[in-house]
């Protein structure tokens, strides 16, 4: 079984979310295989959740000041800070051909299996902590979240590199309500990175082959390196116009 | 954009995340009502549904929740660590 693999390299973070979407109806069209994509954000960003309400959520003002890109997501979850530091990724997966849950937790947790043994060739002992985190010493290092179509799903999220949480603070608005229940007495204490959990900068192209092995042994399969098919790149084109406009980005 | 000022706002902490409810009232009824937050709802639009089919339901806990659990049920809601319970607390939450 072929799996495509896709590295964007850096990329603009409208034209990431409409390239996650167009691979996720592809897919469910039947016209594209299941896929690996990773990329980085080309620029500061922050991107909300479908549901999240901008203003509640963010320090918008913060974000203007500074040139953070205010993005939306089209699937569930929680804002996260982005900068081109950190690695996103995409997976694309039929859930009948690897007997993948259809529960959310289920499904979540399988893909993560794959980041997982990815982590093992660093040295890094990772688990799935339900519902969409990963985390290595008790700290989080990958959120995600996920979209479903019958029996495909797309699942992204982030594995923060070197994560600069000082300015994540700035940009979110964490309430307190989010963190106390967890009976920890700071947000902060709760996130991790590669690169704090190694003790030195993680190369990136080997964390990227960790990755890619990663995932074939954990599914049983092999990459083939390949880009988008001319109809996601159609796709992209009329997805990316939603992406960018005011009315989606602050549609709550 | 939520004008949040013109709003009532409820946090309420389920397992599955944080429910943020916008709420407008009316004589004791739901005039307006919003749901936000990073919880994980499926299918997407079932949220929006939710919302209007609580316009004009009395600001009561049981009732509340009798009509998002009728919601649940016909739009097959998947909502991972976020109950019904879940949401009508975040309403309560906002109306008080």
């Amino acid at each position: 079984m072929r799996w495509r693999y896709f590295d964007i390299g850096l990329v603009d973070p409208y034209e990431a979310m409409a390239i996650h979407e167009a691979m996720f109806i592809s897919r469910v069209e039947q016209k594209s295989p299941n896929t690996l994509y990773l990329e980085r954000f080309n620029s500061r960003s922050v991107f909300l959740g479908y549901h999240q309400c901008a203003e509640a959520e963010l320090n918008l003002d913060y974000c203007k000041r500074n040139d953070i890109k205010i993005v939306r997501r089209s699937t569930g979850g929680g804002a996260g800070y982005m900068d081109p530091k950190q690695l996103n990724y995409a997976v694309t997966v039929d859930r009948r051909e690897y007997n993948i849950p259809s529960d959310f937790v289920g499904s979540y947790g399988r893909i993560m299996d794959g980041f997982i043994e990815a982590l093992k060739y660093l040295g890094l002992e990772a688990e799935f902590r339900p519902i969409n985190d990963l985390v290595v010493n008790g700290g989080k290092i990958s959120g995600g979240c996920m979209a479903r179509k019958g029996t495909i799903i797309l699942q992204h999220g982030s594995l923060l590199v070197d994560f600069d949480l000082n300015t994540a603070f700035k940009v979110l608005n964490v309430p307190r309500v989010k963190y106390e229940s967890k009976g920890i007495k700071s947000a902060k204490s709760r996130v991790t990175s590669i690169n704090r959990e190694l003790g030195y900068e993680v190369n990136l192209d080997e964390l990227k082959a960790a990755i890619k092995k990663g995932f074939e042994k954990s599914f049983g399969m092999k990459f083939e390196d390949s880009g988008l098919t001319k109809y996601e790149k159609e796709l992209v084109r009329e997805l990316l116009p939603k992406y960018r406009s005011e009315e989606f980005i602050y549609r709550m | 954009m939520i004008n949040i000022s013109e709003y009532k706002q409820g946090l309420y902490k389920s397992a599955g995340g944080l429910i943020r409810v916008f709420l407008k009232e009316r004589e004791g009824n739901i005039e307006d009502i919003i749901f936000t937050g990073d919880f994980f709802i499926f299918p997407e639009d079932s949220l929006d549904i939710m919302a209007r089919s609580l316009k004009d339901v009395a600001l009561d806990e049981n009732k509340i929740l009798d009509t998002i659990k009728k919601v649940y049920l016909k739009e097959n809601i998947d909502s991972p660590g976020t109950t019904p319970e879940d949401f009508a607390s975040a309403i309560m939450a906002a109306a008080e």
